[in-house]
C-alpha cells in the first residue's frame, strides 16, 4: 500500500503526525503544570481540613468531660479515632493527648512528624489536646491518581484527535483523488460509527455497578447476578438479533437502520439514565442492544456496499478502527463523569454520544438501489451440519467462546464490580478497561504481522488465550486495585494475539466445508457462538462472584479459560491441518 | 374522602402528623362531642396525657371516659360490658393486654365478650401481629389499628452491642402475655444468625397463672450466673411494674446492666434504652383516632405504625455504679441521663 502513496495522502500523514505531536506536547505542559499546583496546593489544604476534623473530635471530647467523665476514663475513644481515620483516609495518625502532652489515645502510627494540634476545652480551660498527622503516603496516592488521570485525558485525547483527523482529512484527500471505491462514504461512517459505539462503550465502566444499587432488598436473586442481568440482556439481544437485523437492513437500506438503531442507542441510554427499577433498567439496556444491533449490521452492510472486493479489507479495518478508538477512549470518559456526576449522568453522555451518532449519520447518501446483497443468514440445518464438525467445535469451544466469556465476564462485569467493592471509583474501572482497549490496539497490528509471516494459526490462539486467563491469577497475590490493571492489560494482549489468527485458522480448519457451502454458514455459527460467549460471561462471573466474592471469581474465570486453552493446544495436534 | 385525607394517607406517620396540624380540623363546626372509652393498665401514663392533650391543642371536641384495670386483668370483662352497652365513638387501650382483653383475637369467633364493631386505636403494641390483634400492620382487616413503640429487635441487639459487645444476653419476661412470647422467639432466632446465646427466665406464676414477683431476684442471678452480660428487658406489662423495685435492681447488684426496650423500663434504673416517648405515642394514636372521627377514615383502613425516631437513653450514674462508661461515640447522639458528676462523688 505504502508503495502506491498520491502526494496528498502523504501530505495527509504528515499532517495528522504534526497535529498529534501538538496535542502530545501540549497534554505533557498540562500534566506537569497540574502535578506542581496540586504539590504545593495538597498539603497545605490537606493540614486544614485535619485541623477541622481534630477539631470535632474535641468537642465530641469536650462533651463527655461536661457529663462528668475524666480524659482518662473515656471509653471507646481508640474506636472512635479508628472510625475517624476510616472516614478520612488522608489521616496518618489521630491521638488525644492530655494536658501534660502524654498521648492517652490514638488510631495509626506516629511518623514523628508535628501534626495539627486542636485543644480540648473543658469549663473554659485546654484539658487536652486532639493532634492530626497528614498521611504522605495518601499524598502520594493522591498525586499519582491525578496522574493516572492526566495520563487517560492524554491517551484519550489522542485518540479523538486521530479519530477526528481520519474524518475530515480522510474525507477530503478521498473526495480529492476521487477514487472510484465508495472512499467519501466510508469515511463519512466512520465519525457516526465512533460516535455510536462510544455511546456503549462510555457506560461500560459503572454499568454493573449502578444495576447492583438498584436491585430491591431481598431479592430473590442476589445483588451480584442481577448487575450482570442488563449485560446479559443487551448482548443476548445482540446475538440473536444479527441474523434477522442482516437481511433487514439488506431490505430496508442500510442508512436507514443505522439512522433508526442510533435513535434506539438514544432512548435505550435515557431511559437507563432514568430507570428507577432493575427490572426497567434491564429492557432499556435491551433496548440499547437492539440498537447497537441495527448499527452495527448496518455499517457492516454499508462497508459491504461501498466497497469493492479489493477495498473490504480496507474497509472492514476502518470499521474495527472506530470500534476500537471508541473501546479507547468511552469507559475512561464515561467513569470519570459518573465519578464526579454519577452514573445517571454517565447514561445521559450515553445518550447525547448517540445522538451526535445520529446527526453524523445523516450526513450519509441515501440507500440506493445497488446493493450488493449481504450473504444469506445460514438456515438451521447449516448450522446443525456445522456444528457436526469437531474441528470447528475445537476453534470455538475451547477458543473462540472462552475468550469472549472472559471479556464479558471478567472485564465487562467483574472489574467494575470489584474495583466498586475495593473502594475506587468509576474511574478506576475505566482506566483499567482503556489499558485493555490499548493493549488490544498495540499488539493487533503486530500479532497480524505474524500471521502473515506464517506462525501457526493453533499456537498462537491457544498462547493468546491463555495469556490472556493469567491477569486473572493476579488476584490471589493480593487486594486493590492494581491487579485489575494486570487482568485487563493481559487480556488486551492475550486477546490481541488470538483475535489476529482466529478467523483464519477457522478458515483452513473448515477448509471443505466453506468450498462446499461457501463462508457464510461457517462463520455465521462462529459469530453466533461467540456472541453467545459474550452473553453467558457475565452469568458464569456472576455465580462464581455470588459463590466466592469478585475476588476469587477473577481467578475462577482465570482458571476455567486457562483450562480450555491448555486443552485447545493439546487439542492442536491431533486438529490442526 | 376529603383532600387533607388523602395527603393524609399518602404519607407516612410523623409527615403526615405535620400536614394534618396545619389543615384546620373539619370537626369544629360540630356540636356534640364525640365520646371516648379510654382504658388503662396501671393508671394513666404519658401516654395519656398525650392523648388527651393532642384534642385540646386542635380543639377537637371529645369527651374522654377513662376506666382503669389497675393490673388485673380479670376487671376487663366488666369494662368491656360496659363500652358495649355504651356505645362510645372510639375505644383507646393501653397495652397488649388490654387491647387483647377489649378487642380480642383478630381471627378468634365473636363470642359476644369483646368489642368488635367499634373502633378501638392502641397505643403501646410491641408486636400487634405477633400478639394476634391484627393479621397485617398494613392492613388491620377490622375496625383497631394503633401504634407500637418498640424499635425492630435487630436494631435493639445492634445498640447494646455498640455500647458494650457480648456473646449471651438474658432475658425475664411473663409467661401468660402472648407479646413477650413473640419477642423471645424472634430474638431466639436473631441470637442463632448472630451467635448469641439467647438465655430465658420465666416469671413464677401463681395458682391462676398470672405471674408473681417472688422469686424475681433469684432469677436474675441465675441468668448472670448462666453467663448472661446484658438483661434485656422486654415490652413486657407485668415485668413494667416489677422493674424499678425488684428487677432492676437485682441486676445491678450483681452487676448486670440492663437494657430497657420501652420509656418506663428505661426510668426503672436500666443502663441503656431505646425508646419512644410515651407522650408522643400517646400523640400519635389521638392522631389516628382523629383520622377515624373527623376524617371519616375507616379504622381498618388506617395501618399499624410506629414512630419514626427513638430515643437512645442512657444512665450515667448507673453506667458509673456497673464501671461501664458510654463509648466516646454515642455522647454524639445519646440522652444522657442521671449524674454522672454525682455519682462519681464519694
Amino acid at each position: 500500500m505504502s508503495a502506491a502513496r498520491t502526494e496528498p495522502q502523504r501530505l495527509q500523514s504528515r499532517l495528522v503526525a504534526t497535529i498529534l505531536a501538538a496535542v502530545m506536547l501540549g497534554m505533557l505542559g498540562v500534566t506537569w503544570a497540574t502535578q506542581h499546583a496540586l504539590q504545593d496546593l495538597l498539603r497545605p489544604e490537606l493540614q486544614r481540613k485535619a485541623g477541622v476534623v481534630g477539631g470535632s473530635v474535641g468537642e465530641l471530647v469536650g462533651k463527655a468531660l461536661d457529663h462528668g467523665l475524666e480524659l482518662p476514663e473515656l471509653a471507646g475513644v481508640a474506636a472512635h479515632l479508628d472510625a475517624v481515620r476510616r472516614e478520612h483516609p488522608e489521616l496518618a495518625w489521630i491521638a488525644l493527648r492530655d494536658d501534660a502532652g502524654a498521648v492517652l489515645f490514638s488510631s495509626g502510627r506516629d511518623d514523628g512528624t508535628r501534626g495539627v494540634a486542636v485543644p480540648v476545652v473543658h469549663l473554659g480551660r485546654p484539658v487536652g489536646a486532639v493532634e492530626t498527622q497528614v498521611s504522605d503516603a495518601w499524598i502520594r496516592h493522591i498525586l499519582l491518581e491525578a496522574a493516572l488521570d492526566l495520563g487517560v485525558v492524554f491517551v484519550v485525547a489522542i485518540f479523538l484527535t486521530r479519530e477526528l483527523l481520519h474524518t475530515f482529512v480522510g474525507a477530503g484527500a478521498a473526495a480529492s483523488t476521487g477514487t472510484a471505491d465508495g472512499a467519501p462514504v466510508l469515511a463519512r461512517l466512520r465519525l457516526p460509527l465512533f460516535l455510536f459505539m462510544l455511546a456503549e462503550e462510555s457506560t461500560r465502566a459503572f454499568l454493573p455497578g449502578f444495576a447492583k444499587a438498584l436491585a430491591p432488598a431481598g431479592s430473590a436473586l442476589s445483588p451480584d447476578l442481577l448487575a450482570a442481568l442488563p449485560i446479559v440482556a443487551f448482548m443476548l439481544v445482540v446475538a440473536l438479533g444479527q441474523p434477522v437485523l442482516a437481511t433487514w437492513s439488506e431490505r430496508a437500506g442500510a442508512r436507514r437502520i443505522l439512522l433508526r438503531g442510533a435513535l434506539l442507542g438514544v432512548a435505550g441510554s435515557a431511559g437507563a439514565a432514568l430507570a428507577a427499577h432493575v427490572g426497567t433498567f434491564i429492557a432499556w439496556r435491551g433496548l440499547c442492544g437492539l440498537g447497537y444491533g441495527m448499527v452495527f449490521v448496518a455499517g457492516q452492510g454499508l462497508v459491504l456496499q461501498h466497497t469493492t472486493a479489493a477495498g473490504r479489507t480496507r474497509g472492514f479495518a476502518l470499521f474495527v478502527g472506530a470500534i476500537m478508538a471508541a473501546a479507547v477512549c468511552g469507559p475512561p470518559i464515561g467513569g470519570m463523569l459518573a465519578e464526579h456526576l454519577g452514573p445517571r449522568a454517565g447514561f445521559g453522555l450515553a445518550a447525547a454520544f448517540a445522538a451526535a451518532a445520529w446527526l453524523a449519520a445523516r450526513g450519509l447518501p441515501a440507500d440506493g438501489s445497488h446493493a450488493s446483497p449481504a450473504p444469506p443468514a445460514p438456515a438451521p440445518r447449516d448450522y446443525a451440519r456445522v456444528f457436526a464438525q469437531g474441528r470447528f467445535l475445537w476453534v470455538t469451544a475451547l477458543a473462540a467462546v472462552p475468550a469472549k466469556l472472559v471479556l464479558a465476564g471478567s472485564v465487562f462485569y467483574l472489574v467494575p464490580l470489584y474495583v466498586a467493592a475495593a473502594g475506587a471509583s468509576p474511574s478506576v474501572a475505566g482506566r483499567a478497561m482503556m489499558l485493555y482497549a490499548v493493549a488490544l490496539v498495540l499488539v493487533l497490528p503486530r500479532a497480524t504481522h505474524w500471521v502473515e509471516r506464517g506462525v501457526p494459526l493453533a499456537r498462537m490462539v491457544g498462547a493468546g488465550l491463555c495469556v490472556s486467563a493469567l491477569g486473572g491469577f493476579a488476584l490471589l497475590a493480593g487486594d486493590g486495585v492494581l491487579p485489575v490493571y494486570l487482568v485487563t492489560a493481559l487480556l488486551g494482549l492475550g486477546q490481541g494475539l488470538s483475535i489476529a489468527a482466529q478467523s483464519s485458522l477457522l478458515s483452513q480448519v473448515c477448509a471443505a466445508e466453506i468450498a462446499a457451502h461457501g463462508s457464510g454458514p461457517a462463520f455465521g455459527a462462529y459469530r453466533l457462538l461467540e456472541r453467545l460467549g459474550n452473553a453467558s460471561g457475565p452469568v458464569v462471573a456472576g455465580a462464581f462472584a455470588m459463590l466466592a466474592g469478585p475476588s476469587s471469581a477473577f481467578v475462577a474465570m482465570a482458571a476455567l479459560v486457562l483450562a480450555c486453552g491448555l486443552s485447545f493446544l493439546l487439542l492442536a495436534r491431533r486438529a490442526a491441518p | 374522602m376529603k383532600r387533607r385525607d388523602v395527603l393524609a394517607l399518602a404519607l407516612p406517620g410523623a409527615a403526615a402528623q405535620a400536614i394534618a396540624a396545619t389543615a384546620a380540623p373539619a370537626a369544629r363546626a360540630m356540636p356534640a362531642p364525640w365520646r371516648i372509652f379510654a382504658v388503662t393498665y396501671r393508671g394513666r401514663t404519658d401516654v395519656e396525657r398525650g392523648f388527651a392533650d393532642y384534642f385540646a391543642a386542635r380543639a377537637l371536641p371529645v369527651e374522654i371516659t377513662w376506666r382503669d384495670i389497675a393490673l388485673d386483668p380479670a376487671r376487663l370483662p366488666a369494662v368491656v360490658d360496659e363500652i358495649r352497652r355504651a356505645r362510645p365513638h372510639l375505644v383507646h387501650t393501653w397495652g397488649t393486654g388490654v387491647t387483647l382483653g377489649v378487642a380480642g383475637r383478630w381471627d378468634a369467633p365473636d363470642d359476644g365478650r369483646h368489642v368488635r364493631d367499634l373502633p378501638v386505636v392502641f397505643s403501646l403494641v410491641a408486636s400487634p401481629v405477633g400478639a394476634g390483634i391484627v393479621p397485617d400492620v398494613h392492613a388491620p382487616g377490622r375496625p383497631v389499628t394503633g401504634v407500637s413503640h418498640v424499635a425492630s429487635l435487630a436494631v435493639q441487639l445492634q445498640t447494646m452491642a455498640s455500647y458494650r459487645p457480648f456473646r449471651a444476653v438474658g432475658m425475664l419476661h411473663s409467661p401468660n402475655e402472648p407479646n413477650s412470647a413473640a419477642v423471645l422467639k424472634e430474638l431466639q432466632a436473631l441470637g442463632r444468625q448472630r451467635g448469641i446465646a439467647v438465655l430465658a427466665r420465666p416469671f413464677h406464676v401463681n395458682a391462676g397463672g398470672q405471674p408473681i414477683p417472688a422469686g424475681a431476684p433469684e432469677l436474675v442471678r441465675q441468668l448472670r450466673s448462666d453467663g448472661a452480660e446484658w438483661l434485656y428487658m422486654p415490652p413486657d406489662s407485668f415485668l413494667s411494674t416489677q422493674a424499678r423495685d425488684i428487677v432492676v435492681p437485682a441486676a445491678l447488684a450483681l452487676g448486670l446492666p440492663a437494657f430497657a426496650s420501652t420509656e418506663q423500663l428505661m426510668s426503672a434504673g436500666a443502663l441503656l434504652g431505646l425508646v419512644s416517648r410515651y407522650y408522643n405515642v400517646g400523640q400519635f394514636a389521638a392522631y389516628k383516632a382523629e383520622r377515624i372521627l373527623a376524617g371519616k377514615v375507616p379504622a381498618d383502613r388506617i395501618p399499624v405504625e410506629t414512630l419514626t425516631r427513638f430515643s437512645l437513653q442512657i444512665d450515667l450514674g448507673v453506667a458509673r455504679r456497673l464501671g461501664v462508661l458510654p463509648p466516646l461515640e454515642m455522647f454524639n447522639y445519646a440522652e444522657l441521663i442521671g449524674d454522672a458528676g454525682k455519682a462519681s462523688l464519694p
